[in-house]
């Protein structure tokens, strides 16, 4: 028992020790000054200590270090040729930055992660990863995750469990966008599979759905990727140069926001057994739109007027009157074109 | 804590480092409520080992310098690791996911969902956009806190099928959100049994200065996951033409079973697409057609493009 012991013990120390060096080291290090640092973790002849070293690689990996190797005549990333064993961590070591959660907020994320983890391992799923989580995000409010029952006794209602490819899928577009690689997938829906090549721009969560925004290189366009619909994701490792200029409040969801066509500025007049629902939906309305609501009616700009046809169609009763008078008219034709295709 | 291999337990020392520095004096007990360790002795002695952890060139001043002191512990130095590293990718993602299944529901042992959505922002440091995944804002600010306060509602509501609204008195238990829609679950005392309330119906909605008097069921789950509201359809077909760029709303909503491109010979629709859609509800469902305007038609069966008519037909023009 005692030399098994021993044996782990080492292991961690000199994982521990190649973790820290690599931290304090992010521009990379030869094998031959790995070697020098820690002679007793990396003792006989070069190549037998190096593929210890490969399989250290590993572990560091798993602790969140990738290490890129450069083997003696190879050419590093930022085009340096090398005469050595050289390894690189494969992506920018980033610390942790201020979040400034205000009490509440770091209350409300603590007894959530509390509750995920108690339901992993009661179901004996694995929760390391959401514990390792909840310890950086908390790493100075430790205090926060001294929950002892945040349980009441009312039933939980078990919500939606996301399917894990989503997951993984967020991962991979978290890590593209982060070191601005490339992404490739296959975008899929029930009539056609389309690979895709795509420079992730950002993410939008709508209405409990994921959604990719990203400038497509095979449509040459910004367009929306639902997360449920892609497949086979993975980042290449191709760089590409972010759009400095990117703001994702212009590529919303919200349907007001979709832009068909010019701006248009429209005034709504609204039934006052409404008032609940209309504050509702302007509510929901970016405010890159400028809703604004008055006693009677609001006002709104819209670059996809039938999105509001819409809205009133499926709302009989709520508006009582539109302006302007050619905005009235079309709503009027739109409702008429509609019954036309049940004629 | 569950038994794990060395690279865990490395991984779940590594992470102290960052907690020790930034509470000097943090007790043993403290630490071990954080970390979930199984002993404080296992703890205590996982800590004084750190001080074999250092970096080049190892001269006695580059290891880890830590001491405990009356159950108390202070780290004086770091190596590099004064505060922990930026969440990896599945760390960021695996939080989202729990977050946004926290979204979609609202109970009285829930956390105030403003707060949640403030921290998904504040934890992502590139483009992203976070709508909550309950509709209905302002009516569910009201709802929400009826439940946390065990207080019953009141309010005007319109089954799909009524032609005047009807005044509800409710006990609140839960908000819960199914693709996109909000529905509220209560005790409903007009029809004096639970019920599932579509929230985007509900009107001057108030909060009754009375205790709820009807706790939730235990089978609460059960009746949620029984309801056709809840269930994925799989009543009669029907038959829907659509532009192409309304596919992904199409199979978020209607389940098709199958899609194809139109083939009829209406010009309208040419170069549109088609979806067989079960259907549970047909009131619903055409209620979700009109809602797509004029980029969407019912091409079967006969008798829900009739009804659907006659409801445009009740519709005034402005």
């Amino acid at each position: 028992m005692e030399p098994e012991f021993t044996e782990k013990v080492e292991k961690r120390e000199r994982i521990a020790c190649l973790y820290l060096t690599f931290l304090n080291h992010p521009g990379g290090l030869s094998f031959r000054h790995i070697k020098k640092s820690l002679p007793l973790a990396y003792q006989g002849d070069s190549e037998a200590a190096r593929r210890k070293f490969e399989r250290d690689k590993e572990d560091l990996k798993k602790l969140g270090i990738d290490l890129i190797h450069y083997p003696p005549g190879s050419v590093t990333s930022k085009g340096r040729e090398v005469h050595d064993h050289i390894y690189v961590p494969s992506s920018d070591i980033r610390y942790l930055p201020e979040l400034n959660f205000s009490a509440e907020e770091a209350r409300s994320l603590a007894s959530v992660l509390y509750r995920a983890v108690r339901r992993l391992r009661e179901s004996n799923q694995d929760a390391s990863l959401l514990e390792s989580a909840a310890a950086k995000l908390f790493f100075n409010i430790p205090e926060a995750l001294f929950i002892d029952e945040i349980f009441k006794n009312t039933p939980q209602i078990q919500a939606r469990n996301r399917s894990d490819d989503e997951t993984s899928s967020l991962a991979v577009i978290h890590e593209a966008i982060r070191n601005r690689k490339l992404l490739s997938f296959e975008y899929e829906s029930s009539s056609r599979i389309g690979k895709r090549s795509v420079e992730a721009r950002g993410l939008i969560a709508h209405r409990g759905r994921w959604c990719l925004v990203a400038f497509c290189r095979t449509a040459g366009g910004i367009r929306h990727f639902y997360l449920d619909n892609i497949k086979n994701i993975a980042a290449v490792n191709e760089r590409f140069e972010p759009d400095k200029n990117f703001k994702i409040s212009l590529y919303l969801l919200h349907p007001l926001a979709i832009r068909n066509h010019e701006k248009i500025k429209v005034k709504i007049f609204y039934s006052e057994n409404y008032e609940d629902a209309v504050s509702d939906y302007i509510s929901e309305i970016p405010p890159a739109l400028e809703p604004e609501k008055k006693e009677n009616y609001f006002t709104c700009n819209v670059t996809n007027i039938e999105a509001l046809y819409s809205w009133i169609l499926k709302n009989p009763g709520i508006a009582e009157d539109i302006e302007p008078e050619d905005i009235k008219k079309k709503y009027n034709d739109f409702i008429n074109e509609i019954r036309d295709y049940y004629h | 804590m569950k038994k794990s291999g060395a690279t865990d337990q490395l991984r779940r020392l590594i992470q102290i480092i960052p907690i020790l520095n930034a509470n000097p004096g943090i007790t043993l007990a403290d630490l071990k409520k954080i970390t979930d360790y199984p002993s404080e002795n296992l703890l205590r002695r996982d800590i004084e080992k750190m001080i074999l952890y250092g970096v080049p060139p190892f001269s006695p001043a580059d290891f880890i310098d830590i001491w405990i002191e009356d159950d108390r512990i202070y780290l004086q130095f770091a190596a590099g690791m004064d505060r922990p590293l930026e969440l990896s990718p599945p760390e960021w993602a695996v939080v989202q996911k729990i977050i946004a299944e926290e979204l979609e529901i609202q109970t009285d042992g829930g956390d105030s969902r403003e707060n949640l959505v403030s921290v998904q922002k504040k934890m992502s440091d590139f483009p992203v956009s976070f709508e909550s995944s309950l509709s209905s804002k302002n009516r569910r600010l009201v709802i929400e806190e009826a439940i946390s306060e065990n207080l019953q509602l009141e309010f005007r509501y319109k089954t799909i099928s009524s032609k005047e609204p009807e005044i509800r008195r409710v006990d609140p238990w839960a908000l819960i959100s199914q693709r996109g829609i909000t529905y509220l679950i209560a005790h409903c005392f007009l029809r004096n049994s639970p019920r599932i309330f579509h929230l985007e119906r509900m009107e001057n909605i108030e909060i009754v200065d009375i205790e709820r008097t009807h706790e939730p069921p235990q089978d609460l789950n059960s009746m949620i996951s029984d309801s056709l509201i809840f269930k994925a359809p799989s009543g009669f077909k029907v038959k829907i033409a659509f532009e192409p760029v309304l596919e992904n709303a199409v199979e978020y909503n209607f389940f098709p079973v199958s899609v194809a491109e139109y083939d009829g010979t209406d010009h309208r629709f040419k170069n549109w697409l088609t979806a067989d859609c079960p259907v549970n509800e047909s009131i619903w469902f055409r209620s979700m057609v009109r809602s797509f305007g004029r980029s969407m038609v019912i091409l079967s069966p006969e008798h829900m493009r009739k009804s659907f008519l006659e409801e445009m037909n009740e519709i005034q023009t402005l």
